[in-house]
């Protein structure tokens, strides 16, 4: 009860998102190559 | 600053280098053009296409409440056509859907894109911005064969 909270949980997620994104990013821009 | 406001500055300064290089990349070793805009109307302010070459034409294409000029494009397999679009009123979408043409029509302007089409079809050419009551019937055909 004493340990001071750390958001991991919410950290994780955010990293999860940004790898996501990060992922359909890289899919537009290389099927908008693809398609030039 | 303390080190998570430090990782998130550093992650985000990271990701903007990368998305940034990439796009110039692609510009540079793809040879991908960017569409660009030109100011003066003249002669983009009627529809028209001109054959350069058997592979090379140029398309002066007019937008208006509600149809494209001209309405059907027809072009050989291969070709390369630089698009110039103007706007007769509104503005108006141009999108040839199947490739990375997406443009919009703004009054007072023209816009350019270039475009390979190495695959025989059909492309519709649709307008994707809202432009009164019949704009869902506005739209366009790029005859490749």
């Amino acid at each position: 009860m004493n340990k001071k909270f750390f958001p991991r949980g919410a950290i994780a997620s955010f990293v999860v998102m940004i790898v996501l994104f990060v992922a359909i990013w890289f899919t537009l821009y290389f099927v908008a190559i693809a398609r030039s | 600053m303390d080190r998570g406001e430090r990782l998130a500055l550093a992650l985000s300064s990271f990701l903007l280098v990368l998305f940034l290089s990439s796009a110039v990349f692609a510009v540079v070793h793809y040879d991908v053009g960017l569409p660009t805009c030109i100011t003066s109307m003249e002669p983009f302010d009627e529809g028209e296409v001109i054959e350069h070459a058997e592979d090379r034409y140029e398309v002066h294409m007019l937008a208006m409440k509600w149809q494209f000029d001209p309405e059907e494009v027809e072009l050989p397999v291969g070709a390369t056509a630089d698009f110039y679009l103007a706007s007769d009123d509104v503005m108006h979408g141009f999108q040839i859907l199947g490739t990375n043409v997406n443009l919009m029509a703004v009054p007072g302007a023209v816009n350019y894109a270039r475009v390979r089409f190495d695959e025989p079809g059909e492309y519709r050419v649709v307008c994707h911005e809202y432009c009164g009551s019949e704009h869902h019937e506005m739209m366009g055909w790029i005859i490749v064969e």
